[in-house]
């Protein structure tokens, strides 16, 4: 259990908590488990975690920034009190038109396309945080030989279930949206759930990506229930 | 009396958002918070209209568009003045309308503020995705030329109306009160000082997401960032300049956040082009 460094107001009704600005797994279990503890004190309404910090929201009639602050202070969160995570096993049909940017990838890494699928199909990745959009994970560690920059210039529309990649990051895009990733393939499973509009990803869990034909990609986007891999 | 007023859309004018509380408490999820980008013009309209203060209305972004509504009901337009008219004749802001037939609600490029909200009496027929009709979900309705709503009402308000709020007009800059947000310091005080006294211009796309603001100041480059949580209200200095974030913003960001404005709101009724400056 890593302690954060710094609590500091964020306006008047929330507060930031900051850890080791730096991507660590163990620093963002941490963040979710005061995340976890926090929840369930008087007065904060919503908790926010990010890579490495946390933003508390509270309600002035119940609670202040000092009281918290203390509390804060005070907190040692069990180690293994996060929830228990759960695995996905996302499909991904990669290259072509699924994944426009494969081919850019591939030189630019100097790595064949197959390799580049198969370093990022291989790792189980985690989900740091959802921010962004709606739904959207951001996944790591990517596999240090598949870093890119981000696109010089963004792309003014990326379709639903594109997987993009940049520095140690990966993540899938929930919904048509702007995106600065490289595109290198696409999922053909819904990341919100239609009925209810939650996401299918939620921080802490765990994600794998299983590569499937353009075939099995149009057969899925219809009948993604036909998907059985977890 | 039980009333029914159908709403469709023949012009969205620059843009139309249906709006109503939101989706507080759901950030966690990446889901911004949204809500009325001026929450007081919606209440006041609500209010008249003897209804929730964060019951659905339709948000105007600075050009009234063209709506033919249809049935009976009441109805009272709240923010900005966008000329608008029913039927060809001017009508008022900030008072309740009483419809019986057919009309064309249309409006012009707005005057004063930049955002106007139709409010009508009753339950907005529309799908919810975490108890919102808001944009930003699958399955929920958004509005342009040709989409159509049902408002239904089981009983009558009586007639009430208000004094139209004032907005910022001309070039005087509004002021907006600010505090230091967390990568403040990462500001030479030479910087710091600057950002205080010039006043910022509106950019000339004001979406709900952010507002830009641009000025003659040279943008310091500052170290990068992870990404790491924003709220509306905070300022973030990205490489092509200041944006505020508003109501639809991302909840995680990773440019430098330089400021936080409290009452950032007022900043939405801006038009692009109009000015505003941060005062400790």
């Amino acid at each position: 259990m890593r302690k954060p460094r710094l609590v500091r107001r964020y306006g008047s009704t929330s507060l930031l908590i900051d850890w080791a600005p730096v991507i660590d797994p163990a620093i963002n279990a941490s963040v979710h488990r005061y995340a976890a503890a926090l929840r369930g004190v008087r007065g904060v309404s919503e908790c926010v975690p990010a890579y490495a910090s946390l933003l508390v929201s509270y309600s002035r009639e119940e609670t202040d920034y000092d009281s918290l602050a203390e509390q804060i202070y005070s907190l040692s969160p069990a180690v293994g009190s996060a929830n228990a995570t759960r695995l996905h096993i996302l499909p991904v049909c990669y290259g072509e038109a699924y994944g426009p940017e494969l081919p850019y990838a591939s030189q630019r890494l100097g790595l064949s396309e197959d390799t580049v699928i198969g370093l990022h199909t291989a790792p189980t990745y985690q989900v740091y945080f959802l921010g962004f959009r709606p739904g959207f994970a951001f996944l790591g560690a990517l596999d240090e030989r598949l870093a890119l920059p981000r696109l010089d210039s963004p792309r003014a529309r990326v379709p639903a279930g594109s997987v993009g990649i940049t520095g140690r990051q990966t993540g899938v895009y929930p919904g048509t949206s702007p995106g600065g990733w490289a595109i290198i393939g696409r999922c053909p499973l819904p990341l919100l759930d239609p009925g209810s509009g939650l996401p299918l990803l939620r921080p802490g869990d765990r994600v794998r990506f299983a590569t499937v034909t353009s075939q099995r990609f149009d057969e899925l986007l219809q009948r993604p229930d036909r998907w059985q891999a977890n | 009396m039980a009333s029914e007023l159908s709403i469709s859309c023949v012009h969205p004018g620059i843009g139309a958002w249906l709006v109503d509380g939101g989706r507080p408490g759901h950030r966690s999820l990446g889901i911004a918070g949204g809500g009325a980008a001026d929450p007081t013009a919606q209440r006041t309209a609500n209010r008249l209209l003897g209804q929730a203060p964060r019951s659905c209305c339709l948000e105007v972004y600075l050009h009234g568009g063209v709506w033919l509504l249809s049935g009976s009901g009441q109805i009272a337009l709240g923010g900005a003045d966008m000329n608008w008219r029913l039927n060809g004749q001017p009508v008022d802001r900030y008072s309740v309308l009483y419809l019986e037939g057919d009309y064309l609600l249309a409006g012009r490029a707005a005057v004063a503020g930049c955002r106007a909200y139709l409010g009508v009496r009753g339950e907005w027929q529309l799908p919810r995705r975490l108890g919102s009709v808001e944009a930003g979900l699958p399955g929920v309705s958004t509005v342009s030329a040709g989409f159509c709503v049902t408002v239904r009402a089981a009983t009558e308000t009586a007639f009430a109306n208000e004094l139209v709020p004032a907005y910022q007009h001309g070039d005087t800059p509004l002021q907006l009160r600010v505090q230091p947000g967390p990568e403040w310091s990462w500001l030479s005080t030479d910087d710091q000082r600057q950002l205080l006294r010039q006043p910022l211009q509106t950019g000339r796309l004001g979406d709900r997401q952010g507002l830009r603001l641009c000025s003659t100041w040279a943008i310091p480059t500052l170290p990068a960032m992870i990404s790491a949580p924003v709220l509306p209200g905070t300022v973030q200095l990205t490489p092509s300049g200041l944006i505020l974030l508003g109501p639809d913003a991302q909840t995680t960001g990773g440019y430098p956040r330089v400021l936080l404005v409290e009452k950032y709101q007022q900043a939405y009724q801006l038009r692009p082009g109009q000015w505003l400056s941060f005062t400790p």
